[in-house]
């Protein structure tokens, strides 16, 4: 599952294979991030959002609502649809593997996007999520990660990139003991000098059956920007069609 | 654009935004969103750095509806009005250059206004039938990996390049869809229009053998997006079928996005040479700065490399737009990191064979989300008779200056 949703929730699908080896990975770190995996793991995913964009200059918040379809597994994907404001409906972005497509509907166009390109913002919505943050791939396939910090209600875990389509240089996540989900995630760039972003989870609550964040808010520690995402509904394991997630149908 | 009857185009949007109501009411009253409308007002005014030039006014009201009543079907429409006076109306200008009589209102047809257009850009129905989707009505078909120029997408009328990047014109006819294994795709379309459609209808005009028609092979992977076609094109209503085949891809060079795109017409129909339109191009996001940067060169075979040999009359015709050969094409664009707040964007089209220039420098302004306020510039720069902003000559004294400079600005509200 690769979406807003499942980036923020952490989803890291490990493959032992690829940690053995690694100088920087540990093992209990890997166990980790297989559990929150493990705990957020779904066949299939949609769900609706707003995202509220807050710029730096205390300006007035842009909020967007947005349709989410996420699939996991071997042909794992995932499909963001603007549905508001007017001005964006339709805009939709398909993320396969390493890949992104963007379908703008004013000119009934799919776009491939560039490597460059998905690390800056959603072009016509700004706000913190880059393209690679609304779509991404798995964490644990793009970094190694090492147990930094322990408290009794928290891990403190840093990965480092691994793969060539990783977004960020490095990450930090805080995991709740207790639910085995993570609390706060940050990302490092090093053309951005280190850990620029954050994305704090809160408000968890049953979602179908699982538990999830129902706020995420996505801050620009540089630019002290925000994006916050409230998470209205979300169904998991649900039949979704393949057109969805094929590049060739996906703009229709 | 599609020029339609007025009555027909009214009850035409009457009865699909009845429709649309309807089924939203099914819709809410399930809990799910089926049908809907949404749409755009524009206001626009424009002033021609010529002296003596009047200014221009234009507006138009564009509306769009959607409905899914179930998975896998659906419909949309997208249609409007539009208004222009004064050095905005294409009419007003050909009348002012002689190129046309002015008529009376008398002699137009009743409720006929040329101030006034009504076009339909989309009305199509889709249908996901398994691995395929099936199209048809006045439906898009913009194929190509191009940017400014598509030489393998051979539907619609010419439009100067970039004019038709904020609306994707359909065309009456069929599109089918069909996904097929390994990343690879079909996609075919049958039309019933030529590229320039004929006022008066006829009879022979639908005739099997000259239907519009094309077909490619495509594949998006990892590495590359890339497509293979063959398409048969008919010009206007008179002319011979020409065909044509095509190929484009796209992919990266590191940070860099690439794209080239390009079609050669075959003998035979029309044509007893080949003829080659081709375009490359990339874009580039400049570090830092986080600019866009995107250049284009295009070849067009059809093109002239003389001045004096521009083909005016196809220009006038509508049937052409650009008469050279060779283009150079490039532009920065800057977007509001932030909140896409503000846009700014300038380029230059540059005709490599009389050395003219065009200049295109945009900005745009958000205030609200669904507000958008912008302010252009065009200006055209060439000596003596180079294709933009140069004259040409149509005989018995007349001249024509196809692109004049101009500076406007724009209004519109999305609701």
């Amino acid at each position: 599952m690769k979406s807003i949703y499942s980036r923020m929730a952490i989803i890291a699908v490990l493959l032992s294979s690829l940690a053995t080896g690694s100088v920087f990975a540990d093992e209990r770190a890997q166990a980790i991030v297989r559990r929150v995996d493990e705990l957020d793991r779904s066949i299939t995913a949609r769900s609706s959002m707003e995202m509220s964009v807050r710029p730096a200059d205390g300006g007035a918040s842009r909020t967007f609502s947005v349709l989410s379809y996420d699939r996991s597994g071997a042909e794992e994907a995932s499909l963001v649809e603007f549905v508001e404001p007017r001005s964006v409906r339709g805009l939709r972005i398909l993320s396969k593997g390493s890949d992104s497509w963007v379908f703008f509907p004013s000119t009934g166009r799919v776009r491939k996007i560039a490597g460059s390109s998905r690390s800056g913002s959603v072009q016509g919505v700004g706000g913190d999520f880059s393209y690679d943050d609304l779509g991404g791939g798995a964490w644990a396939d793009d970094y190694d990660f090492a147990i930094m910090r322990e408290d009794a209600g928290h891990w403190e875990l840093e990965g480092k990139k691994k793969s060539v389509d990783a977004a960020y240089d490095s990450v930090k996540l805080h995991v709740d003991k207790k639910r085995e989900l993570p609390t706060l995630a940050t990302f490092a760039l090093e053309k951005e000098s280190g850990y620029f972003k954050e994305l704090s989870f809160s408000d968890f609550r049953d979602f179908g059956g699982k538990t999830r964040a129902a706020k995420m808010v996505m801050k620009n520690l540089k630019k002290n920007s925000s994006t916050v995402v409230i998470l209205a509904e979300a169904a998991f394991d649900l039949p979704l069609e393949d057109r969805l997630f094929d590049p060739s149908r996906f703009d229709k | 654009m599609n020029r339609v009857n007025f009555l027909s185009m009214t009850a035409t949007l009457l009865i699909v935004a009845v429709s649309a109501a309807e089924a939203t009411e099914t819709a809410e009253a399930a809990g799910i969103a089926a049908a809907s409308w949404y749409g755009s007002a524009e206001l626009g005014a424009s002033v021609p750095f010529d002296e003596g030039r009047n200014p221009g006014l234009s507006a138009e009201t564009r509306l769009i509806l959607e409905s899914k009543p179930e998975s896998g079907i659906g419909f949309r429409a997208e249609g409007g009005i539009g208004w222009n006076y004064g050095t905005s109306s294409a009419e007003a200008l050909a009348f002012d250059a002689g190129i046309a009589p002015a008529p009376a209102a008398a002699d137009l047809p009743p409720g006929t206004d040329l101030h006034r257009t009504f076009f339909l850009d989309q009305a199509y129905a889709r249908a996901s039938l398994g691995p395929s989707d099936l199209s048809f009505g006045i439906v898009p078909c913009a194929w190509g990996t191009g940017y400014l120029f598509n030489p393998t997408s051979r539907t619609g009328p010419a439009a100067f390049p970039g004019d038709d990047s904020d609306t994707a014109p359909g065309t009456l006819g069929a599109v089918v869809r069909l996904s097929l294994p390994a990343g690879f795709s079909a996609e075919a379309y049958s039309l019933a229009q030529p590229r320039l459609r004929s006022v008066v209808p006829a009879v022979d005009e639908a005739s099997i053998d000259r239907f519009p028609f094309g077909a490619k092979l495509q594949s998006r992977s990892d590495l590359i997006d890339a497509s293979v076609s063959f398409l048969r094109e008919l010009p206007n209503a008179d002319a011979e079928a020409a065909y044509w085949a095509g190929a484009d891809a796209a992919g990266f060079f590191g940070p860099v996005s690439w794209y080239a795109e390009a079609a050669i017409r075959l003998p035979g129909g029309s044509g007893t040479d080949t003829e080659t339109e081709a375009c490359a191009g990339f874009s580039w996001i400049v570090p830092y700065f986080e600019i866009t940067l995107r250049t284009e060169i295009a070849w067009i075979g059809s093109g002239v490399e003389d001045p004096a040999a521009y083909d005016t009359a196809a220009l006038l015709a509508g049937e052409r737009v650009l008469s050279a050969r060779r283009y150079l094409f490039a532009m920065l664009e800057k977007e509001d990191p932030e909140a896409a707040e503000w846009k700014l964007s300038g380029g230059a089209l540059a005709n490599l064979d009389d050395l003219s220039l065009a200049f295109l420098a945009e900005a745009a302004f958000m205030p609200a989300l669904s507000v958008e306020l912008s302010a252009y510039v065009r200006v055209f720069v060439a000596d003596g008779d180079g294709e933009f902003g140069g004259k040409r000559n149509l005989g018995g004294g007349m001249e024509l200056t196809p692109y004049r400079s101009a500076a406007g600005i724009k209004a519109k509200v999305s609701f």
